[in-house]
């Protein structure tokens, strides 16, 4: 049997379908997959660039995170 | 409660019954067990005014991978997700999210709040909490507290849950109309 396999249930009848994805879902629900996997990636490597420059930030005024901090509060 | 007319009152008037509320119905009769690669439910009625979506011990095959919603079967760019108070921008997002959750456990809590989901003229808001394991290190935890909107008018009759990778190992979801 397929790894992709889609349920369905239901609500106004009751009745429960389990089946075989079609291959234009199972090209959709991969496409969703891999987006969500470079998103993510992205959104990760962002994060990091935004971290690097802080730490660069803070070394070059010499004061620490906390400090900086105490300094915008 | 209203004011209605009523002769056998003295006063020719009475207060009227007050409108049912309170209720909760679960619409998907027992539950609907998260397995394979995608899981909908489907012909949701519009008779509610609010619609609560609970997932219970939603786990993975894949670890860490994040548990999705989709309204209408909905693939577009059409949603937004934040955790801001206030904010503003374009709508990216192909779905709504969950929480990620680690694929050793099955302790993972969530739940989703669609307002007014009926409604056929006006956006939809989506309001969600989850916790569960920490895919890296289980007994710690990961949390989500999400504002979700889908930018779309249609009534929401169908759920569609599906994993951001791989296929699910276990979970359930009640989904409760809500007056």
């Amino acid at each position: 049997m397929s790894e992709y396999i889609i349920k369905s249930y239901n609500c106004e009848t009751g009745e429960e379908e389990i089946r075989e994805m079609t291959s234009q879902e199972i090209e959709n629900h991969l496409r969703t997959q891999q987006e969500y996997a470079k998103n993510k990636e992205l959104k990760q490597k962002e994060a990091e660039l935004i971290a690097t420059k802080r730490a660069e930030l803070l070394a070059r005024l010499g004061i620490s995170e906390e400090e900086a901090r105490l300094l915008l509060g | 409660m209203d004011f209605v007319a009523d002769s056998t009152q003295s006063t020719g008037l009475k207060w009227s019954a007050p409108a049912s509320s309170g209720s909760m119905t679960l619409i998907n009769t027992g539950g609907t067990t998260l397995t394979g690669a995608s899981v909908n439910v489907s012909s949701i009625p519009s008779t509610y005014q609010q619609l609560y979506i609970v997932v219970r011990g939603y786990q993975p095959a894949t670890d860490n991978a994040t548990l999705f919603m989709r309204l209408n079967n909905d693939s577009s760019a059409h949603y937004v997700a934040t955790s801001s108070v206030s904010s503003s921008g374009s709508f990216g997002d192909t779905q709504v999210e969950f929480i990620s959750a680690d694929n050793g456990t099955t302790t993972m809590s969530g739940f989703t709040y669609i307002y007014d989901y009926a409604n056929t003229t006006t956006w939809k808001v989506l309001s969600t909490q989850a916790v569960a394991p920490n895919a890296t290190t289980p007994t710690n935890y990961g949390q989500n507290r999400l504002n979700q909107y889908w930018n779309q008018t249609s009534a929401v009759n169908r759920l569609d849950f599906l994993p951001s990778s791989g296929n699910f190992t276990a979970g359930t979801v009640y989904v409760y109309g809500v007056n």
